[in-house]
C-alpha cells in the first residue's frame, strides 16, 4: 500500500467517523423531507400542470387578508427574506414561536399559505451573477424543489424536469439585465432567485486614414492568419513539407524558400493547407520557408532534408 | 463498500408450477423504503460530506437524494442496487460549486439563529481535510472515482456502473487522479 493509499484511507476513516453519530431521523424520512414528499404527493394530486399555474398565479395576484385563514394546521411562522450574498438571492424562512404570517411577495401582495408555508428551494446554477456575453440571448439554468413551478422573464412556463432541474432562453437588452426567477409550490410559497447578465456590444476596431484626420470604425475580422507545419523534415525524395492554417477567405497564400514553393487559395471556411515540395534541398542542412499572407502576415519555419 | 444483500428475492414458485418456471415471471420484492433509508444514511450523508466540503449541506444533499429516490421508490426499489442509484444522485449534487455555495448560505442562515437544527457532522482532522478538499479540485468525474472508491470502498466495475461509464473509463480516472493527487499532496503513490 502506497503512501497515497494510506493517507487515503485514513482520511476515509474520518469521513466515516465524523458521520458515526449524524442521527437518522426516526421513522424513515425527516421532517423537511415529508414536508417535500407531501408536497410531491401534492403536486400528483393537482390535475394538470395548467390549471395548477393558473391556481398559484390568482393566488399571488389576489390579496388576502391573514384573518380569513382558519385551516392552518402548522404552526411553523415564515417570512420572507433576502439573503444579502452578491451572487445567489433567495428567500429563506424564519421560524419564530407561533401564528402564521402570510409570505409577502416581491411586490408587495400578501398571499396566504394554508397548512404549508415553506418556501420551495430554488437555485441559479448559470449563468454566473456578472457575467458579460455578446449573444441576443442567454439560457439560465437552475435547480429548484421537485413539482415547484418556475416562471422567468420569457414568455411561457419554464420547464422542470424531475430532478428539478430547469432552463429557459431569455432575450437580453444591451446593458445589464436582471433576471429574476420564481419558483412556486403547490401550496403557493416561493422563492425568487435572481442573476445579473450584461450583454456587451460585439467588439469593434477603430483605424484613422492617413490621408485625413477622419477616424472609421469597421467590425473587427472574423478571420486570423495562421501557420503550421507538419512535418519539419523529410528523408523522401524529393522532399516535401504540407503547411496548413487559416485565413481570410478566398486569399491567397504563398509558401516560399530558396529549394522550392508553392501556393494555395483560402477556402470558404477560413481553411488552407498545402503540400510543397523542395527538390533541390541539400542534404541535413536546414533552410528557413516562409508562409505570407495578403495583408502582408508571414510565419516562418525551418525544413530539412533528410535521407537515409 | 461493504456487500449489501439483494433485497429483491423472486418469489418462491409452487410445485405445480415448477414445470413451467421459465414461463413464471421474476416479481421481485421491493424493500421498504425506510429500512432502506435508515441503513443508507449516514453512508450517503458522508459521501455527501467528502465531495461537498459542507458539513451542513451535506445532509441537505443526502436528505435531497433520498427524497428524489422516495418519489421513484416504486422504480428504484426494484433496481439490483437502489444504493448505488442514490450515491450517483449524491455524487451529482455534490459536486455542483453553486449547490455548494447554496448550502453554505443556508448554513449562515442557520448559524445566524433563524433555524434551530445544526450540523450534526464531527469536524475532520486537519490532514483528512486537506486530502479531500484536493479530491474536491479534480475534475468531476475523477473525484466521484476518488470518493466512491476510497470512501465507499467501491470495485471498479461498481463505480462504473455507479457513474454510468465503462471500468476503462473508471480506470483512467482514478489513475489520473491518484497522480494529480499524489503531485498535490507530495506524497509516493502515483504510479500504482
Amino acid at each position: 500500500m502506497t503512501t497515497l493509499d494510506t493517507l487515503a484511507r485514513n482520511s476515509a476513516a474520518a469521513i466515516h467517523q465524523s458521520v458515526a453519530f449524524v442521527p437518522v431521523p426516526a421513522g424513515g424520512i425527516t421532517r423537511t423531507s415529508r414536508r417535500f414528499v407531501l408536497r410531491r404527493s401534492m403536486s400528483y394530486a393537482f390535475a394538470g400542470a395548467a390549471a395548477a399555474i393558473v391556481a398559484v398565479f390568482a393566488m399571488l395576484v389576489v390579496a388576502t387578508p391573514a384573518d380569513e385563514v382558519t385551516d392552518v394546521t402548522d404552526t411553523t411562522v415564515l417570512t420572507s427574506t433576502t439573503l444579502a450574498d452578491p451572487d445567489i438571492q433567495t428567500t429563506v424562512p424564519i421560524e419564530t414561536p407561533d401564528g402564521v404570517v402570510p409570505i409577502v411577495p416581491p411586490d408587495g401582495s400578501r398571499q396566504v399559505a394554508p397548512g404549508d408555508t415553506t418556501p420551495p428551494h430554488l437555485t441559479v446554477l448559470s449563468p454566473e451573477n456578472g457575467a458579460s456575453t455578446t449573444r441576443s440571448s442567454v439560457v439560465v439554468t437552475g435547480l429548484a424543489e421537485g413539482g415547484a413551478r418556475v416562471v422567468g422573464p420569457s414568455d411561457g412556463p419554464v420547464e422542470v424536469d424531475d430532478e428539478g432541474v430547469w432552463s429557459s432562453e431569455v432575450r437580453l437588452e444591451l446593458g445589464r439585465n436582471r433576471l429574476t426567477f420564481t419558483a412556486i409550490d403547490e401550496a403557493g410559497n416561493f422563492a425568487t432567485a435572481t442573476v445579473n447578465v450584461t450583454r456587451i456590444a460585439p467588439p469593434t476596431t477603430t483605424t484613422t486614414k492617413p490621408a485625413d484626420t477622419t477616424t472609421t470604425t469597421t467590425d473587427a475580422p472574423d478571420w486570423e492568419f495562421t501557420a503550421h507545419k507538419t512535418y519539419g523534415s523529410c528523408a523522401d525524395n524529393p522532399p516535401y513539407d504540407i503547411y496548413y492554417g487559416t485565413g481570410k477567405p478566398g486569399t491567397e497564400i504563398l509558401v516560399t524558400s530558396e529549394y522550392g514553393s508553392g501556393s494555395t487559395v483560402v477556402a470558404g471556411n477560413g481553411e488552407w493547407s498545402v503540400k510543397v515540395f523542395f527538390p533541390s534541398a541539400p542534404a541535413h542542412s536546414g533552410f528557413v520557408v516562409n508562409v505570407k499572407h495578403f495583408d502582408g502576415s508571414k510565419k516562418t519555419f525551418e525544413f530539412t532534408y533528410t535521407p537515409a | 463498500m461493504t456487500v449489501r444483500p439483494k433485497h429483491r428475492v423472486p418469489q418462491e414458485a409452487t410445485d405445480g408450477d415448477r414445470e413451467e418456471d421459465h414461463q413464471i415471471p421474476v416479481v421481485r420484492a421491493v424493500e421498504p423504503f425506510e429500512r432502506f433509508y435508515e441503513r443508507e444514511y449516514r453512508s450517503v450523508v458522508g459521501l455527501a460530506y467528502a465531495l461537498s466540503g459542507s458539513r451542513s449541506g451535506a445532509e441537505d444533499i443526502a436528505q435531497e437524494a433520498f427524497i428524489a429516490a422516495h418519489r421513484k421508490w416504486g422504480e428504484v426499489g426494484t433496481y439490483e442496487k437502489p444504493e448505488g442509484w442514490v450515491r450517483r444522485v449524491v455524487s451529482n449534487l455534490s459536486v455542483s460549486r453553486f449547490r455548494r455555495r447554496a448550502s453554505e448560505i443556508k448554513a449562515i442562515t442557520r448559524l445566524a439563529g433563524f433555524r434551530s437544527d445544526h450540523a450534526s457532522i464531527g469536524e475532520l482532522p486537519a490532514e483528512a481535510d486537506h486530502f479531500w478538499a484536493e479530491v474536491r479540485r479534480l475534475p468531476r468525474r475523477q473525484s466521484q472515482a476518488v470518493a466512491l472508491h476510497y470512501l465507499e470502498d467501491c470495485p471498479v466495475s461498481e463505480i462504473a456502473e455507479i457513474l454510468e461509464c465503462s471500468p476503462s473509463t473508471v480506470k483512467v480516472h482514478l489513475h489520473k487522479a491518484r497522480q494529480t493527487l499524489a503531485q498535490r499532496l507530495q506524497v509516493e503513490g502515483g504510479k500504482a
